[in-house]
């Protein structure tokens, strides 16, 4: 079920009223209405993957409580381990198994053996980089004894498939989440009516801004080897304006949606393209992933304790695998490659937490030099984009080669002025608010500037949207 | 809680009230298929694809038959003969149908299949109306709008036909029309890139026993309601040329399907000279009038004797 789609306008008041008028009495009622809902919203897309959803929630469940029961250090880490091997064994399966037979198979003939590999048509199961990484956070919480076991089963299941982040995140902490899943929920106004202005700000992005940029994109990466340098150039940034309308708009509406029954989720983008340079993009596009491999994977393997040559090697699988976990293409390991290079100047000079703070904090305009800065990052971030869009690396190559031209300071032909200028809205509103917790956060407003906000966003919405139940790209992942 | 559902409430009866006023514009300018959704349930109807919608007028056959026809022709990807077409068609014609006259259009390409289409899913028709639509004869048809219509609604509003015909109308009879440019050189052109792009779809597509065991599932429905007719439309001497190359026996199967259901096959491709093209593929207006009411007299004839 898309949260663009008429079935979830149907669905979600459904669950909101069942959940605050009729299993109100007891958070545990609520919690099992979640997990009903949970599950009717992934069957909804393939109930037979519903199985396998089950049965890494079975097996992580079963996972904490052996790892806590565990007379040794050494037992924990059987059931650790069999729980991390499992997981990843069934991400590996169903991701990763044609590229890795394929990728076999070309570096065979490349060494002169002709091999027929066997591929299989494998259905990648919606949302399953994501629950894989909720329960493999949890299992590891549970091994370095920062959280203690769930026992019970429901509220465990409910951490994992909570259907508002089940499919594209936040990827969500035990830590973070399980608190709020074990205690009564009480309905707080501030909190739904906030809720509700992230959904709108949500379906903006998402109908408005994505599915506008999609068509246009996708008919300049299919026609790369005709389109001008300029429109190239005018591709890669609509691009990168379409994959954040896409996947921050629906972090938004997965927020949102949260919000109105009580639970607070994690933050997943924060302005990512007001930044000054890579590493505050970093801090600020897709903030649940980039923390999640900083606590479980970074730090593990040392962090920056082993001085630069340490932190370089750090950094660099950090990102390869994050482009690795975006999708088995050669295309997503350069992407992340590509960002981990960016990150290197910055790392070596030890700059690489120069901007915590947002862009022109407390100012209304950026200097001059912050211009510079944000229009510089947003343009390698741009150039990365390109790799992450293309459908292979020479595809990549060849559109990054061609734009590089004289040609590229011509006037553009079909320049879609009206995408531009809902681009131009959307930042706008961003910048103005980009000191608050999401895009559309205008209670300290006056509330008759608010009405008329909301119903001109509405309007923009009616007026412009796709309503063709675009899939969320990050659904792919 | 009441304050939240009570401040949430205009804001969503107002976007109700938005979709409602715009929806009601919806009309044959609206987009290709939309009217076939908003009409009357019909007792005479016409079956095909794009050549069938724009090919067959059902006026010109209601003066020639004295009943009025519904053309429900959509396009080769949304109505070639297969078992969602003919449960939309139990959909869509009037349950109390006795004795009426069911022109099915037939041509080799909506009745093959492309050979790399596998499995059931992979049909192309799976993604068409037919496929999710529940309700044929609702007008303004908010059902067909909220699955199938994916512009801005205010497009229904500013596109609608009061404000001008577009070049593609649906008339609530269901027939196509299409204005398009009839120049010389821009009709020689739009013939070129469909006979080229049947050249390419010859290498790829078959004959399909699923559509033709659809195709006989749908006569034996219709003619326990009627009569029923098998009529190929001609197209241009190239796409002809192309389809009695690659679909040599097509003809033999039809005539075979006819005797086998004792019905009559009216086959016009061979006169595909007195006809006039917009691309080769699809009939002009006039001419389209002109086929029609060839098949109303033959229908007279048939049905006189």
């Amino acid at each position: 079920m898309l949260f663009n789609s008429i079935g979830f306008l149907i669905f979600l008041p459904i669950v909101f009223c069942l959940y605050w008028f009729v299993f109100n009495k007891k958070f545990q009622h609520q919690n099992r209405l979640l997990l009903l809902a949970s599950f009717y919203f992934y069957a909804c897309w393939d109930w037979r993957f519903l199985f396998l959803l089950m049965f890494s929630i079975g097996l992580d469940y079963v996972s904490g409580i052996k790892i806590e029961n565990s007379k040794n250090n050494r037992e924990a880490k059987f059931w650790l381990t069999l729980s991390i091997v499992i997981n990843l064994g069934f991400l590996g399966f169903f991701k990763y198994y044609n590229f890795f037979v394929e990728s076999f198979a070309d570096l065979l003939s490349s060494f002169g053996f002709t091999v027929n590999v066997w591929l299989i048509n494998i259905i990648l199961p919606v949302g399953i980089s994501f629950y894989t990484f909720h329960g493999l956070s949890y299992v590891i919480d549970v091994y370095k004894k920062r959280i203690k076991a769930e026992r019970n089963f429901t509220d465990y299941a409910v951490f994992v498939s909570y259907f508002p982040l089940l499919v594209a995140g936040p990827i969500e902490r035990a830590t973070h989440l399980l608190p709020q899943i074990q205690r009564k929920r009480v309905f707080n106004y501030e909190q739904a009516v906030d809720g509700m202005r992230q959904i709108l700000w949500g379906f903006f992005k998402k109908m408005v801004i994505a599915d506008n940029c999609a068509p246009l994109v996708n008919e300049i990466f299919n026609n790369y080897q005709t389109e001008t340098p300029v429109n190239l150039a005018i591709g890669a940034v609509l691009f990168a304006f379409q994959i954040y309308g896409d996947f921050s708009g629906y972090s938004d509406i997965a927020l949102g949606v949260s919000r109105l029954f009580g639970i607070e989720l994690l933050k997943n983008f924060s302005f990512p393209y007001f930044s000054r340079d890579i590493a505050e993009f970093w801090r600020r596009w897709h903030i649940s992933l980039s923390s999640w491999f900083r606590d479980y994977l970074y730090i593990p393997l040392g962090g920056s304790k082993g001085g630069l040559p340490m932190k370089i090697r750090n950094t660099f699988i950090i990102f390869l695998v994050s482009g690795f976990w975006h999708g088995a293409n050669w295309t997503f390991i350069i992407w992340g490659g590509l960002n981990a290079l960016y990150f290197m100047p910055l790392l070596i000079m030890n700059k690489n937490r120069q901007n915590l703070e947002v862009a022109a904090q407390g100012r209304l305009l950026p200097s001059v030099k912050e211009i510079f800065q944000i229009l510089i990052t947003f343009s390698v971030t741009c150039i990365a984009w390109i790799f992450f869009r293309a459908e292979s690396v020479s595809q990549a190559y060849h559109y990054i080669l061609r734009i590089c031209s004289v040609e590229l300071y011509s006037v553009p032909h079909n320049l879609p002025v009206k995408v531009f200028g809902l681009i131009g809205f959307m930042m706008i509103v961003e910048w103005i608010n980009r000191e608050q917790f999401h895009g559309l956060e205008i209670k300290r407003y006056m509330p008759w500037v608010r009405r008329i906000f909301y119903l001109a966003v509405i309007y923009i919405i009616l007026r412009y949207a796709n309503f063709g139940n675009n899939e969320f790209i990050y659904f792919q992942f | 809680m009441k304050k939240f559902l009570f401040k949430i409430a205009p804001y969503f009866a107002v976007v109700l009230i938005v979709f409602a006023v715009l929806g009601s514009y919806a009309d044959g300018n609206t987009d290709d298929d939309y009217m076939h959704f908003a009409v009357e349930k019909p007792q005479n109807i016409i079956l095909g694809d794009s050549r069938g919608a724009q090919g067959i007028v059902p006026s010109v056959l209601k003066e020639k038959l004295a009943v009025p026809f519904d053309n429900f022709s959509l396009n080769i990807v949304y109505s070639p003969y297969g078992q969602i077409y003919l449960k939309a068609l139990k959909r869509k014609l009037n349950p109390a149908t006795k004795n009426g006259i069911f022109i099915l259009t037939v041509n080799p390409w909506n009745l093959s299949l492309n050979h790399i289409v596998k499995k059931k899913e992979d049909f192309p028709e799976e993604k068409s109306p037919l496929k999710n639509m529940y309700f044929y004869d609702m007008s303004p048809n908010y059902e067909y709008l909220l699955r199938n219509y994916t512009k801005s609604w205010f497009k229904i509003y500013t596109d609608r036909e009061e404000a001008g015909r577009s070049n593609t109308f649906l008339h609530k009879d269901g027939w196509m029309e299409v204005d398009v440019n009839m120049n010389k050189d821009s009709v020689a052109a739009r013939t070129a890139l469909k006979t080229k792009e049947y050249r390419d779809m010859m290498e790829n597509y078959n004959l399909s026993d699923e559509r033709l065991k659809a195709l006989n599932d749908i006569i034996n429905y219709l003619k326990d309601k009627g009569t029923v007719y098998l009529v190929r439309i001609p197209t241009s001497k190239n796409i002809t040329e192309i389809e009695n190359e690659k679909f040599s026996v097509f003809n033999d199967v039809m005539k075979e399907i006819s005797q086998k259901h004792h019905l009559k096959y009216y086959n016009f491709a061979g006169q595909y000279n007195e006809f006039q093209y917009t691309d080769g593929n699809h009939m002009y207006r006039d001419s389209g009038k002109n086929l029609s009411a060839r098949i109303g007299d033959s229908i007279r004839s048939d049905r006189k004797n």
